[in-house]
């Protein structure tokens, strides 16, 4: 993968960040710690993979991640892409410990997967986007957050919604 | 003269909300469905895409694995 690839997308990537933490009134100072962004593709073959592949660091943050890989079986990224929904996490207890462990029990993590968790998330959304018969999920964008219901209100979801609708016309002018 | 101008707010492509997780549950997870129009504007123009690959690189893919 070469960054030249991906910088279009990053470039889509910071404009759903910059909107979404408008809208949840984000200071100028606080959003890039408080918001992250990025987007993970079906890994090929499309239709039958199992895995999603992180395919840009994340906009905020600390701008790491592009390269993993995660089962399409787990979290809300998986269950976007299986059921072809929006899904949007609140976690409601301050304990790690507990996310932890209804990550492993209810969400499909591994417990390494776990165990490498970021522990001040508190809140996020997936995207699924999809191809242009609309048979086939392409990929999925997430957003997290470390504040409790960050992107429940409306004009959040609202916002990050808008700006994936963008995403999905950028990768159908520049991805075949 | 008022110098406000109206703007038009863009209609919510949410068309409802279910929360899907358990009553107490530490994580609570909300399924969105979208409207229609939401629907189709989370389309991408690509058809059947294989492995991302990049046209403006003349079609080099982004990995294949």
């Amino acid at each position: 993968m070469t960054f030249e690839a991906t910088t279009g997308l990053i470039a889509a990537m910071h404009v759903v960040h910059e909107m979404a933490a408008r809208a949840g009134n984000l200071a100028p100072a606080d959003k890039a710690k408080c918001l992250r962004a990025t987007f993970h593709r079906v890994m090929p073959p499309l239709g039958e993979s199992d895995h999603i592949e992180q395919i840009i660091d994340y906009v905020g943050g600390d701008a790491n991640g592009a390269g993993r890989t995660f089962p399409i079986r787990s979290g809300i990224t998986g269950a976007a892409i299986r059921e072809d929904e929006i899904y949007l996490m609140e976690r409601e207890s301050d304990s790690f410990e507990d996310y932890k462990k209804e990550l492993i029990r209810d969400w499909h993590y591994t417990e390494r997967d776990a165990r490498n968790a970021t522990s001040d998330r508190f809140s996020a959304i997936a995207v699924p986007v999809k191809s242009k018969d609309g048979q086939t999920v392409l990929g999925v964008v997430y957003l997290d957050s470390n504040q409790k219901n960050f992107f429940s209100p409306q004009p959040v979801t609202d916002a990050v919604v808008n700006g994936c609708a963008g995403i999905a016309q950028y990768i159908g002018e520049r991805y075949v | 003269m008022s110098n406000v101008t109206a703007v038009k707010v863009p209609k919510s492509m949410i068309a409802s909300r279910e929360v899907v997780s358990t009553a107490g549950a530490a994580i609570r997870v909300v399924k969105l469905t979208l409207t229609s129009e939401g629907k189709a504007s989370l389309r991408s123009k690509s058809e059947g895409i294989s492995s991302l690959s990049d046209k403006a690189t003349g079609g080099k893919k982004l990995a294949t694995s």
